[in-house]
């Protein structure tokens, strides 16, 4: 990058020269091993003259008068200098560079040296987010970076991911913005991570807030690859594979399940339910050796992923096409997604003074298994209710039909449920294009203006087939819901940057630009009934009936915004930065309409003081310090002003009873609704030692969110939906290191680096409301979000183990000699009476844990071995529980037993009177508290997951060259191969997201479609 | 870029698009009638999402309180199907019952829709007849709305405005004598700007009228004479508010008790307030425009679940060859529509089912267009009689029961007592069948007869429950094990007879600080 800084100097001023040139150069650059530096800077020194190296790294440059020494630089590399004397053709060997911190990185706006920087940004490239097996960028940066969390959404091919740049940041919207080659955008899912150069996170407001209302949750900068001057070169990579189930969940079997059932009968002298006595009896008897519905509903799934790409061209002319395909078959079946990404870009120089380029991405995908038809996800059930079921019931009848059952028939037939999800697709095409124009005003000033637009379309589609079983399990009318939803956003970005070096290494820097923002969409969605099976009749053209119903979605957002930064360097040595930015947006009424959002950065290069020049053991050494406030006006609705009627509140009247439209104001509003701001303050170094072998990153911040937008939950005697309110303070403190080592011994090579992230996130004040209760299970609430805790941490009773007799049920009373569980027998559950009234109910309810870790960590070790190469990324979560909701049913005792599902293989161990050491409540069927919502379901969700290994071998150079070929390489890869955790449920890895969207679901399982194991193997050419 | 300066504030207003917000919803005659819809279609939910928007809430009938509750039905279907059902018939209701959110959140969905109209629509543009005629429909749904929650959970908290979120978890229950003056204000409040049934367009039909308010004030009357009476009211009201309806002229019996739940019963003469429905491909929620009443009610045989089974004891209550019976019950092997039903003992506990609610088998059957008839001017005949029962005007309450019993034998048997028939057959009523009863009865032995033929007339319609509680007779109905809890969750101080309470669902009282019922 700061190569083609300096050759677009270069280039630039070029045509000033080239009067004086006297005689011409020649020559080659390589690396240290020989092998060619494309792109290299040659430059005369104390001029702007020189050239950049062509991809055999070669260059020829004329010499003007006075030429001396010639500078040589490369990214990657140490800058050399060398006397040209009489020399007419070079051959020059560039050291590798260890030091990263020289790199220039993309910061908002611009470019900077690392080691100007004085905010927090972490970067990773592209190659590393190559290594797992994903469709989605974000998901390839897990682990990778301190202070980075990011968390699945699911297991279901195309599910997206949850990104946390130093935590949760609010109650509502979280994400960080993206942006992809200078323009924004809150989704990257139609890159593919072989598109991506390199990925850059801003972190702290020194990095952020020149991104002012967008950069509260953190920035990701996305470069995509471009074409680079020199022949063209073909890339083809390419791997296949499967994907299976980490496991499957220890249930009862048919016989086991039927002891159960009977014996919670048996203990209160009930009678099992006629319409069920006969199967349970036969399943006793050993006569129905039961369905294995997790098998039933499992299958391996197939993932393949190809790219080629051609790129190229010259220096006034550079491109790069390139086609990937992605295809994954889910663990579940009937579930799975295609995509398609074709990109073009194109960088061209104009004149001595303009630069110009055009790039766009289209993508389409194809996602079968998840949604409702109208862009809404709905979370497959499928696994879930297999898990459930119970295995004394078939989904068959004897001659392979679906089977009706009426004890389990209100959640449907499942083998006939799955089928059906075949008929549940989306279809996404987006396509990203962007334009940019630069102007090299004077020397030292450019101006730059960026269009970006984003047109996204969905297209989904589910049809429901009419089908009949039973009374409980049919429908009477098929039914298709087809929708499109149209959404357009633009950016146009106008900056100048001013930029200005002085002899004795000091240099000012400006950015000062203005930028214009829009959202604007719409959706239309049509339900069809009776529309006939036949796949070629699935379309609302066939529908029979005549109605049908029709719903529209629609919106329009803009923002108005100018900023400026200021950067000023000291002769290397200190540093301080300056953002300022002002947002307009639409989202808010008049008054509250404009953020201001300024940071403010400082930083000490202490490794350039003289005092520690000398100092071999200290490469590098930087202190930084920031301070400054972001905004997030993602956390703001749309219309979050206005009371809004909705439609279709539908009722009847009159002889004919025709269809009387009704609007209700279901939601309420708040006009006063203004800007969520987070104040964040970050303390960082940057150290480098032993000849840059080891590098070191540490940051410890605080980042406070105040006016947090909350749509906070509220009493449903209220009778409407909750506005967004400004209530409520946030605040995560969190401390972030990453090291990272690398060396080598004899020949082979290593780097192994570590990261380490710790967030203390607690709610400060939530302006004197209600603590919030969410997280709705069959059993209540069962997360509380309060002043003085982290976010929505899980809240109810605090079992105690259970009374194995009735002498611990007769002992467990009050002061007074009362009984405190009077209802209690031996083999129930024993409640702490937290606050010792002497009776449990739900003010004994207490904090159980959370899903906010105690801290996250990630770890790689990449080896290099003559042509072999190995890799390793670890990635832990350690502290977190969660609520394995799915499982409240497995781990039913009581009451809910009528609900039939199946159970947990270890509640064989039960108290029984002959059993009594058991930790496992009794069996029973009638209404007990031992299924309360209690610490009993929240569990230790820390792990420790083997994200990815890696072994690949590279074709050595002699037999490249001897086929003509620049590289190629083959590989064997498997994603987590390994978890380790205690967490009973199928993946400890839970959403942040939660369920249907709810972060203050955070951590409940529902029954996660878990991460699978992936085996892959792949291959690599460049010719 | 300076070119976007001048035009900046145009770039950043946006008005929400496509919908209407609450500063103009008054202003526009179609859009106020709109509001006014909505509120009648929370009316309407079985089931679906919280507030309209949000959360999906289970279902919850009236039929499940007022005939299960009672010795009239038992939960029906197979045992282990909607337990809840079961919790509400055996008063082992948990707060996490879902069946009592349901009703929890939809009477106040709706009674916050109701109140949108009640303070906006004064500062409408539109025309004052509608404006009062709507502000009269909005205060009525309010009131029965609240007059719902009372009688299941007792005081309410109550709202003349939209609730405040910031007053969210300050809100106190008022007592139960409170609540009902504050619907009783509503009600009087509406009857004063309702129009009479007769002034409604054909298509008008099903809104609420004058005579439906009278009619739900006399109920809330007499419910509060026989429970909670602070309010000191008086059998003079009943009987002055049941002889306004009665002298409008606006409603007679119908003739056919047969035809009264059929199609053609629909709004007729006979009928007060019904919630309206027709049948839709919409399944459930708000969109829907019908009913899953009948799907829960119907024969497992036909296309139903066969909830809600009449009790051999209201069989019995039937005087002989009563053609009200034939038209409540359906029987093992009975033709009912034309179709042979056969009653299937796994899934009706009585062997039982109710006719009243047996359709034929609609396009989606969540989604059926029986109205459900909630006040009935049988109804206001047999409350003036009580009235003047208890005022000492026996004769002129024998009179009022003789006219709904003259009614009864004059009746058909049900439509479709032969197969593949829907025509109405005559009835067998021999002479001497539900003869007149005698002028010369009075005191309870009056009243006895005026609460059986309460119970006749009005079987599986959902009033049984409430009529024996304010009675007084409810515990007695109840096994002793039922009874016991039930009076645990009892109002037993200050009442004239004890009034059960369901629970008040989980999260208000837990979250929101709303005071849980007596026992749970």
């Amino acid at each position: 990058m700061r190569a083609s800084l300096q050759t677009m100097a270069v280039l630039l001023c070029s045509t000033t020269a080239a009067f004086a040139q006297q005689r011409t150069v020649q020559g080659v650059v390589t690396d240290s091993k020989g092998e060619p530096l494309p792109g290299t800077t040659i430059l005369v020194k104390g001029t702007t003259t020189g050239t950049t190296a062509g991809s055999d790294g070669s260059f020829q440059l004329g010499l003007p008068a006075g030429a001396t020494t010639l500078v040589i630089s490369s990214v990657g590399s140490k800058t050399q200098e060398i006397s040209i004397g009489t020399q007419t053709n070079f051959r020059i060997a560039l050291e590798a560079d260890a030091q990263t911190l020289n790199d220039v990185v993309v910061v908002g706006y611009g470019t900077a040296r690392k080691s100007d920087l004085t905010g927090s940004v972490a970067s990773v490239s592209g190659a590393q987010l190559q290594q797992v097996a994903t469709s989605d960028p974000v998901q390839a940066l897990q682990g990778r970076v301190a202070g980075v969390d990011i968390t699945s959404n699911s297991g279901q091919p195309g599910s997206g991911t949850r990104i946390r740049v130093r935590g949760v940041g609010t109650i509502n919207n979280s994400d960080p913005l993206y942006v992809v080659d200078g323009v924004q955008t809150s989704d990257i899912s139609f890159l593919l991570p072989t598109d991506i150069e390199s990925t850059e996170i801003l972190k702290d407001a020194s990095a952020t807030a020149i991104y002012g209302s967008r950069g509260a949750n953190g920035v990701v900068l996305i470069t995509t690859k471009h074409g680079k001057a020199g022949k063209t070169q073909f890339n083809l990579f390419g791997y296949t594979g499967f994907q299976q189930i980490r496991r499957t969940l220890p249930l009862t079997n048919a016989q086991q399940y039927a002891t159960l059932v009977t014996e919670a009968y048996t203990n209160e002298g009930a009678v099992v339910p006629a319409d069920y006595t006969a199967l349970l009896n036969n399943a006793l008897q050993g006569g129905n050796t039961g369905f294995d519905y997790q098998k039933l509903v499992l299958q391996k799934g197939l993932i393949t992923n190809y790219s080629l790409s051609a790129s190229g061209g010259t220096e006034q002319n550079r491109y790069l096409i390139s086609g990937n395909y992605f295809q994954q078959d889910g663990i579940v079946k009937q579930s799975g997604l295609k995509k398609y990404v074709v990109r073009l870009n194109d960088d061209a120089t104009l004149t001595s003074f303009l630069k110009a380029g055009v790039s766009a991405t289209f993508t389409n995908s194809k996602q079968t298994g998840a949604g409702d038809g109208t862009g809404n996800p709905t979370y497959s059930t499928v696994l879930q209710n297999a898990i459930q079921a119970n295995p004394i019931s078939s989904p068959y009848n004897a001659d392979g039909s679906y089977s009706y059952n009426n004890i389990t028939s209100f959640t449907p037939n499942l083998a006939r449920y799955l089928t059906e999800q075949k008929y549940n697709k989306t279809s996404n095409t987006t396509l990203f294009t962007s334009a940019y124009l630069d102007v090299t005003l004077l020397k030292n000033l450019t101006f730059r203006s960026t269009f970006g637009i984003n047109y996204n379309n969905v297209h989904p589609k589910v049809y429901l087939p009419q089908y009949y079983l039973g009374p409980n399990d049919q429908r009477s009318q098929s039914a298709l819901i087809e929708s499109r939803i149209e959404n357009v956003s633009w950016v146009w970005s106008n900056y100048f940057n001013y930029n200005k070096t002085f002899a004795d290494n000091s240099s000012l820097s400006f950015t000062l630009g203005q930028e214009a923002q829009r959202g604007y969409g719409s959706g239309i969605s049509v339900t069809g009934y009776d529309v006939p099976a036949d796949a070629t009749l699935q379309y609302i053209s066939a529908a029979r009936a005549a109605n049908s119903s029709i719903r529209s979605s629609q919106y329009d957002g803009s923002l108005l915004s100018y900023f400026g930064r200021a950067n000023y360097n000291f002769r290397d040595r200190y540093l301080v930065t300056g953002t300022l930015r002002f947002d307009q947006t639409s989202r808010f009424l008049g008054s509250q309409r404009t953020g201001v959002f300024p940071s403010v950065g400082a930083a000490w290069n202490v490794s350039n003081e003289d005092f520690l020049k000398d100092a071999t053991a200290v490469s590098q050494l930087k202190l930084r310090a920031s301070f400054g406030s972001v905004g997030n006006q993602n956390a703001a609705p749309n219309y979050g002003y206005a009371s809004t009627a909705i439609n279709n509140q539908n009722y009847v009247f009159g002889t004919d009873q025709s269809r009387a439209p009704g609007l209700a104001i279901a939601t309420l509003n708040n006009p006063a609704l203004k800007w969520e701001t987070a104040v964040t303050t970050d303390f960082g170094i940057d150290a480098a030692f032993l000849d840059n072998t080891l590098t070191f990153t540490g940051d410890i911040f605080e980042r406070r969110t105040k006016d947090m937008i909350a749509l906070l939950p509220v009493p449903d005697y209220l009778g409407q939906a909750p506005a967004s309110a400004n209530v409520g303070t946030l605040r995560n403190r969190g401390l972030e290191l990453a090291l990272n080592y690398r060396n080598e011994i004899g020949k082979l090579q290593y780097n192994a680096g570590v990261n380490f992230t710790k967030i203390n996130n607690v709610i400060t004040s939530l302006g004197g409301a209600n603590p919030i209760a969410s997280g709705n299970t069959q059993i209540g609430y069962t997360t509380r979000t309060d002043v003085g805790r982290e976010i929505a941490y899980f809240y109810g009773l605090q079992a105690d183990g259970i009374f194995h007799t009735q002498a611990e049920v007769d002992r467990y009373v009050n002061a007074t000699g009362t009984a405190i569980q009077p209802d209690a027998q031996p083999g129930d559950v024993r409640y702490r009476d937290i606050n010792g009234d002497g009776e449990i109910d739900a003010t004994d309810n207490t904090y159980l844990g959370s899903a906010t870790p105690s801290f996250t960590y990630g770890a790689s070790l990449n080896l290099a071995y003559s042509n072999f190469d190995f890799k390793i990324l670890l990635y832990g979560v350690q502290g977190a529980e969660a609520l394995n909701a799915a499982a409240i049913n497995l781990d039913k005792s009581s009451a809910i037993a009528n609900i039939w599902t199946n159970f947990y293989a270890d509640r064989m161990d039960r108290w029984t009177p002959s059993n009594p050491n058991s930790n496992q409540p009794r069996m029973t069927s009638e209404a007990t508290t031992n299924d309360n919502f209690s610490s009993r379901y929240v569990e230790n969700a820390s792990f420790l997951r083997a994200r990815n290994m890696e072994l690949g071998y590279s074709l050595p150079k002699t037999v490249l060259d001897k086929f003509k070929i620049g590289g190629f390489r083959v590989f064997a890869s498997v994603d987590n191969i390994f978890t380790i955790t205690k967490y009973r449920g199928l993946d400890p890895e839970i959403s942040s997201s939660g369920y249907y969207g709810n972060p203050l679901a955070f951590g409940v399982d529902y029954g996660n479609y878990p991460q699978p194991r992936t085996y892959r193997l792949g291959i690599n050419v460049q010719f | 870029m300076l070119g976007l300066a001048p035009s900046c504030q145009s770039f950043l207003d946006k008005d929400p698009l496509g919908t209407v917000t609450q500063a103009n919803l008054f202003n526009d005659a179609t859009n106020a009638v709109q509001a006014v819809n909505a509120v009648y279609d929370v009316a309407g939910w079985d089931q679906g999402p919280k507030f309209g928007v949000g959360d999906f809430v289970t279902v919850h009938f009236e039929w499940m309180f007022g005939d299960i509750m009672s010795d009239d039905a038992d939960k029906g279907s197979s045992p282990s199907d909607f337990t809840a059902v079961s919790e509400l018939e055996n008063w082992s209701v948990p707060t996490t019952n879902l069946i009592v959110a349901s009703l929890w959140t939809h009477s106040f969905t709706g009674i916050a829709r109701a109140n949108t109209v009640i303070n906006n629509i004064d500062a409408g543009t539109i025309d004052d007849a509608l404006k009062a005629r709507l502000k009269g429909e909005a205060l009525f749904l309010r009131a029965y709305f609240y007059f719902n929650l009372v009688k299941t959970f007792g005081g309410m908290p109550l709202f003349e405005q939209a609730v405040l979120p910031t007053d969210a978890g300050n809100v106190k229950r008022t007592t139960i004598a409170e609540t009902y003056a504050f619907i009783e204000k509503d009600l009087k409040a509406a009857a004063t700007l309702l129009p009479e049934k007769g002034a409604y367009a054909a298509n008008d039909l099903g809104r609420a009228t004058k005579g439906a308010a009278n009619g739900y004030l006399a109920r809330a009357i007499m419910y509060q004479l026989g429970t909670d009476n602070t309010n000191n009211h008086t059998w003079q009201e009943v009987y002055d508010l049941t002889n306004t309806i009665i002298t409008s002229n606006q409603y007679s019996l119908y003739p056919n008790y047969a035809a009264i739940h059929q199609d053609i019963g629909e709004n007729s003469s006979e009928s007060l307030f019904e919630i309206q429905f027709s049948a839709s491909n919409d399944s459930y929620g708000p969109i829907s425009t019908g009913t899953a009443s009948n799907v829960f009610q119907n024969n497992r045989q036909t296309f139903g679940y066969g909830f809600n089974n009449p009790t051999q004891s209201l069989y019995n209550e039937f005087e002989a060859n009563d053609p009200r019976r034939e038209v409540t019950f359906i029987k093992d092997n009975d033709v009912v529509l034309g179709v042979l039903n056969r009653v299937d003992p796994a899934f009706s506990s009585t062997g039982y089912l109710s006719r009243k609610v047996a359709i034929p088998a609609p396009a989606a059957t969540q989604s059926a267009s029986q109205n459900i008839r909630k006040l009935r001017y049988a109804d206001i005949l047999l409350m003036k009689a009580e009235a003047a029962a208890r005022l000492n005007k026996s004769g002129e309450a024998v009179a009022l029961v003789n006219q709904v019993r003259q009614r009864a034998r004059n009746s058909t048997r049900p439509p479709g007592t032969t197969l593949g028939s829907t025509a109405y057959a005559p009835a067998n009523t021999p002479a001497g069948t539900l003869p007149d009863i005698s002028a010369s009865l009075a005191g309870q032995e009056l009243l006895n007869a005026i609460w059986h033929e309460r119970r006749v007339e009005f079987g599986e319609e959902s009033l049984r429950y409430w009529d024996l509680v304010r009675t007084g007779r409810y515990f007695g109905t109840l096994s002793p094990e039922v009874a016991a809890r039930a009076r645990t969750h009892s109002i037993t101080t200050g009442v004239v007879n004890p009034i059960p309470l369901l629970p008040i669902e989980l999260q208000d009282t837990q979250t929101w600080g709303i005071t849980q019922n007596p026992g749970y």
